[in-house]
């Protein structure tokens, strides 16, 4: 058994008696090769797009029934017997179609830019939140399993802070892809300098400034909604203070007691930005060379 | 993902894309999460389908691919049934 809708146009010179009647009989055909009438539905007379058999006008009726597919062939050897139907048209019906999907769409659409329009507009029709909680498990993983053998564990926490400023950025979804892929770029680079530079005390050091991170993030995150440029601020000044840290030790010391003025501590991260800019236009031009040099080399090697 | 790559090696060429980045558009029909294009819904159908009666690429509309192809079937239809025009002058 299946699904089929049969449009018709049938011509406006036929009286609505006899279009009735028509309708009918055409009903008749379905019921009585066991076909099931789902729905009959009668527009009416419409103006046509464009003059067929030289009418302006037409009576159209939509028919959406079940059944094999005798069905439909029977009803179209009619209708080109008959001179009042105009043109006809039979579509099949995937009953599927009408199911909303459950997985998301293609990639670059993240669930939550799905959520809110969805929400807003369709809410009442759908009942699916699993449809937009399902998608993102997938592009961490893959995510993971690119950064991870290269770059072990700095970059596991790397991808835990992305993680949930992500979560609060529902808009700059965009951006945050953009971004990591700049530090998959960046990172094997950094990382190397970093091993090499780095005491060892240092990268303790930063391990146990990330849990107390987190316990301060509650409140932080407030400061972070109000100004979510600054997360980016924020990325850089990480980054930034990475290439530092070799000169300036004292640094993760000066950033605990920071932490604890919760509600100062943004002003203060403007001024480090202030300080920090010129090292970072450094950096970035640095990083815009070696990219380009990269992408060089990818061409020549293709 | 392979976009933004392409657009880090074009570089200094395409300078004013840094200051007035191109708005993202985004599938309407992925917006509602809709799977079928009913061809009987023309005022919808009618959206991608400007003056001329020429179903508007995927380019302008923002369209997906998934959706584009549902889209020019139902459009289709919809001009078989006279719902919409092949041609306006």
């Amino acid at each position: 058994m299946r699904q089929y809708e049969t449009a018709f146009l049938v011509a406006p010179n036929l009286p609505d008696e006899e279009t009735e009647q028509l309708i009918k009989e055409m009903a008749e055909v379905v019921s009585s090769r066991k076909g099931k009438m789902v729905n009959i539905d009668k527009w009416g007379k419409r103006k046509l797009a464009y003059p067929i058999q030289k009418f302006e006008a037409a009576f159209y009726v939509f028919f959406l029934y079940e059944g094999g597919p005798d069905i439909p062939g029977e009803l179209e050897r009619r209708f080109k017997q008959m001179e009042t139907v105009i043109r006809y048209l039979t579509v099949k019906k995937d009953p599927r179609e009408n199911v909303r999907r459950k997985r998301g769409f293609p990639k670059r659409r993240e669930p939550e830019l799905a959520r809110e329009p969805a929400a807003r507009v369709e809410r009442a029709k759908e009942e699916e939140p699993k449809e937009t909680e399902a998608p993102p498990a997938v592009p961490e993983k893959e995510l993971r399993e690119i950064i991870q053998p290269e770059l072990g564990k700095e970059a596991e926490e790397k991808i835990e802070e992305v993680k949930p400023k992500e979560k609060e950025k529902k808009e700059d979804i965009t951006k945050a892809e953009k971004e990591k892929e700049i530090v998959d770029a960046e990172k094997p680079k950094k990382e190397e300098k970093a091993k090499e530079e780095k005491p060892v005390k240092e990268e303790k050091a930063k391990k146990e400034e990330k849990p107390k991170l987190d316990e301060v993030s509650d409140k932080e995150e407030k400061a972070k909604k109000a100004a979510k440029p600054k997360k980016e601020e924020k990325r850089k000044e990480e980054k930034a203070k990475k290439v530092e840290k070799p000169v300036k030790e004292e640094k993760p010391e000066d950033k605990e007691p920071e932490k604890k003025e919760k509600g100062k501590e943004t002003e203060k991260k403007k001024d480090k930005g202030k300080d920090k800019d010129k090292t970072k236009k450094d950096e970035k031009e640095k990083d815009k060379d070696k990219e380009k040099d990269k992408g060089k080399d990818k061409e020549e090697k293709s | 993902m392979a976009q933004y790559s392409r657009k880090d090696q074009r570089g200094e060429k395409s300078s004013y894309r840094k200051y007035f980045p191109p708005k993202r558009k985004v599938c309407r029909f992925c917006e509602r999460s809709l799977r079928d294009i009913d061809y009987k819904k023309v005022e919808i159908l009618r959206r991608y389908v400007p003056e001329r009666g020429k179903i508007s690429p995927r380019r302008v509309t923002g369209t997906c691919a998934y959706h584009q192809r549902r889209l020019t079937v139902a459009i289709k239809r919809a001009r078989l049934l006279a719902l919409l025009p092949y041609i306006t002058d």
